[in-house]
């Protein structure tokens, strides 16, 4: 029974702990931020008072430590120091390999980790885990009103929660009253404890405060702020109040409505529409009094989905979309305002709908980073090199399998532009590059593609180094020809290691052909490129089974296509006598282009006519004019793929089904172009 | 399998004037007629893309890979098969373009002929067979080979 309990547990730790990691790397930088001290104390508390009970009495002994040493660095309005930082992230590894292999003995590495600590308490506070729990000081005496509901399961004691405790704590609130009900005798209630509680009380304490007495019990709470004042300082309210303990029935909020009005929540006047025990709600009020929700922390609240049912919600709502936009012709046909109205209505709807719907699956490649810059931080410091960590468009989203297995190898990727990439200050001196070096970890969305890139200003690949290696392991004959691109490539073969020098972090000749393995297993590409001290570039091409695209809706004759948007520059409508030929080239502006004639490429039998719009897109440098009949509009593309059969064509990188049940084809504008270019020149 | 009562049903449907039938296990949905998305340099046996269940699905016409006459026609529907890649070993849904639908018959595997040049126009290697319904020899088609094979010589066509 426990067991299952624990898995449960583990995982909330492992959230807590990531927590604690993201606030020890901002306070790297500002180590005098009141909130991620408060932060490390706080998940530090809570997991010593509860790891106990799970048989982790190492964990509970080292959390302490860490939690005294935060305490009096808080209670003294310090700063953190620099290398107690790097020391509380060693912590934290520690606390991982305690909580994951709870077996072996780990005095070896707690005691002298124990001692490091040791020098940052002034005087050695008794190792005693059972001090009272000690809550954050608020940060001003602003006192808000709660009401809490707390309607335990009936297996809450054997989950290893001490119920008493929680009670207890709650009632040492000061001011609180609290109500304790019984439920009936009826079956309904068999999984419920037999009593529950109410209480109603006016703090200084955080909403997490709050939340946190209920730790391991928080599904079974529900913590509703009635009021950003203290309702308490109204005699009438607490009369009112104590009425209603004595009646022992349940808070009857009708009379109390008066009193709360002033609060600015809307949700909180009418208390019985908050009734429900959501995470939302909780959400809600946690950022309702301010508090900044961790991503991490929302995904506590995650469930975990089977992928298949995700797709068939997403198959429904297409279906939906569709059905909607035939009710949406009907009702127009027949011009009935009722059914007009009503079509309308579900048209917002089904839109929300499908939005939510696709939201699910996607999530965004933020949820990363806090890996990479924590690796990147403890390798560069290991090496003693400067690193610099830049991110750019993190909140590209992606399918969550794809993020779930891309995690792995990126960090591979990151770990070789730390080893061998970015070179030694000393080196980097002598080469009159600045000291701090620089990762830089792009994405984008491309036509139907994510693309991630990681950059990094070292030392690059040198092709005449990789030949030497290459021949030297009998990847090449001497004199094979090979372009450089294909010197590159070898890099991911497997057995082929360039490291000079072997070291603990990379260079073992494995990594860069599983990484290729991998995401050759998401159907996606990986390549490199590299440029002798100036640094080595690796892209990775990802497909997106699921994702929206922005495009730009055109229409060629009755075909209808899909231009990604990010790609368009701009619009002109003009007439094919201003083309001029043999050579299609549009004169914009004083800048000739070079015009592409979708009709004849895609070779569509409806006549030209005359008038045409071109949609001037951005390729690599410069622009070219995609030539179309009219722009309709823009359309947020869900892209299907075409599927097998059309595997041979070449232009088109999926279709989207539109509202009105009409299928557009999306332009693969990047490959398009280059085939005409190749054809060009042949 | 082999015992499912169900296998002896069979979809009889008129492939643009010519009678065929289909295994009904095979078949997901009939659908009526609507409207087919070109897709620009398709070769000829494909007829474009609908919106099927959320997906795009490809529509063939199976006169082109069944040697059958082309006449013009108005009406049509699309039956809508799952047929068995052996390539990808993954089930691949495709429409498929008919005339109309007739009926959905029984018919036991002792009624059933071997397809030949005297019953049946459609290449021998395309059919599980020939059966006689009121004096008209229909043809059961093998809709795992035949979307298979148009599948594969769209991309052997690419080729030249």
């Amino acid at each position: 029974m426990l067991e299952q309990f624990k898995q449960k547990y583990l995982e909330e730790v492992t959230d807590r702990l990531n927590e604690m990691e993201s606030a020890l790397l901002e306070l790297e930088h500002h180590p005098d931020l009141a909130d991620g001290i408060n932060k490390v104390f706080r998940v530090m508390h809570t997991i010593k008072g509860t790891c106990g009970m799970y048989g982790f009495k190492d964990v509970e002994k080292l959390t302490h430590k860490i939690e005294n040493v935060y305490g009096i660095i808080r209670d003294n309005g310090k700063s953190v120091p620099k290398h107690l930082i790097s020391i509380t992230l060693e912590g934290v590894d520690i606390i991982r390999q305690l909580l994951n292999n709870p077996e072996q003995d780990h005095s070896q590495t707690l005691l002298p980790y124990t001692e490091k600590l040791s020098d940052f308490t002034d005087d050695d506070t008794p190792d005693d885990s059972l001090t009272p729990p000690t809550t954050s000081p608020a940060p001003s005496g602003i006192k808000a009103t709660y009401h809490v509901v707390f309607k335990p399961e009936a297996d809450i004691s054997s989950r290893g929660v001490n119920l008493g405790n929680i009670i207890a704590e709650l009632e040492s609130i000061p001011g609180v009253v609290t109500f304790t009900h019984a439920y009936p005798d009826d079956e309904k209630y068999a999984a419920k404890f037999y009593m529950y509680w109410e209480a109603i009380f006016s703090t200084d304490r955080t909403y997490d405060d709050i939340k946190d007495i209920f730790l391991f019990a928080t599904d079974e709470v529900e913590i509703i702020k009635l009021s950003d004042s203290d309702l308490f300082l109204n005699p009438l309210f607490v009369q009112e109040l104590q009425l209603q303990q004595q009646s022992g029935k349940d808070i009857n909020f009708e009379p109390l409505t008066k009193f709360i009005k002033n609060t600015k929540d809307e949700k909180s006047t009418k208390p019985t529409a908050i009734a429900s025990n959501t995470e939302e709600n909780l959400r809600k009020e946690e950022t309702i009094i301010g508090r900044n929700i961790d991503a991490i922390e929302t995904k506590n609240t995650s469930i975990k989905v089977d992928a298949d049912k995700l797709d068939e919600l997403m198959n429904l709502v297409s279906e939906l979309v569709v059905t909607k936009a035939e009710m949406l012709s009907l009702a127009e046909k027949f011009n009935l305002p009722e059914l007009d109205n009503l079509s309308e209505k579900i048209d917002k709807l089904s839109n929300k709908f499908k939005d939510n719907a696709l939201a699910i699956r996607l999530i965004p490649i933020e949820t990363m980073m806090l890996r990479f810059e924590r690796l990147i931080r403890d390798l560069s410091k290991e090496l003693g090199k400067k690193i610099d960590f830049i991110t750019e468009g993190t909140d590209t989203e992606l399918d969550k399998t794809i993020i779930d297995n891309i995690t792995v190898p990126l960090m591979h990727i990151i770990r070789n532009s730390i080893d061998h990439g970015i070179e030694s200050v000393e080196r980097r001196r002598e080469l009159k590059k600045p000291d701090h070096g620089v990762i830089k970890f792009t994405a984008f969305y491309s036509g139907a593609n994510v693309f991630i890139q990681v950059q990094d200003d070292g030392a690059g690949m040198n092709p005449k180094y990789l030949r030497q290696k290459a021949e030297e392991k009998g990847f090449l004959k001497p004199n094979q020809p090979v372009t450089t691109r294909q010197l590159y490539d070898l890099v991911f073969r497997p057995g082929f290691s360039t490291a000079q020098t072997i070291t603990g972090i990379s260079g073992r000749g494995v990594g860069m052909d599983v990484v290729k393995q991998n995401i050759t297993k998401l159907r996606g590409e990986i390549e490199m490129d590299s440029e002798v001290n100036l640094g080595t570039i690796t892209t990775i091409k990802l497909p997106l089974t699921l994702s929206i695209v922005d495009s730009l809706l055109v229409s060629l004759g009755e075909t209808l296509l899909l231009i990604p948007l990010y790609i368009v520059d701009s619009c002109i409508q003009t007439t094919f006598d201003k083309i001029s030929a043999p050579k299609p080239i549009f004169n914009h502006n004083g800048d000739p282009m070079s015009v592409i004639n979708l009709r004849q490429l895609l070779s569509t039998n409806d006549n030209q006519p005359e008038n045409t719009t071109l949609v001037i897109v951005k390729y690599k440098e410069s622009c070219m004019c995609l030539s179309v009949d009219k722009v309709i509009g823009e359309h947020q593309a869900v892209l299907k793929p075409l599927g097998p059969y059309f595997a041979y064509q070449e232009y088109f990188s999926g279709a989207s089904i539109l509202g009105d049940g009409h299928i557009a084809l999306a332009l693969d504008t990047n490959k398009l172009i280059r085939l005409v270019e190749k054809n060009k020149k042949l | 399998m082999q015992n499912r009562p169900d296998n002896n049903f069979y979809l009889t449907f008129n492939a643009l004037y010519y009678p065929l039938a289909a295994k009904v296990q095979s078949v997901v949905e009939v659908l009526e007629k609507q409207r087919i998305t070109k897709i620009p340099k398709s070769p000829k046996q494909i007829m474009g893309v609908i919106s099927f269940r959320g997906e795009i699905i490809p529509v063939i016409d199976p006169r082109i890979i069944l040697n059958l006459p082309i006449q013009p026609f108005d009406n049509f529907v699309i039956i809508v098969h799952n047929v068995h890649d052996e390539r990808y070993n993954e089930t691949l849904t495709v429409g498929v373009l008919a005339h109309d639908v007739s009926n959905v018959i029984e018919i036991k595997p002792l009624d059933i002929l071997p397809a030949s040049e005297f019953n049946t126009i459609i290449p021998k290697k395309y059919t599980l067979g020939v059966f006689k319904d009121s004096g008209k020899f229909i043809t059961i088609l093998d809709t795992d080979k035949i979307l298979a094979i148009s599948y594969n010589t769209i991309h052997d066509d690419n080729q030249n």
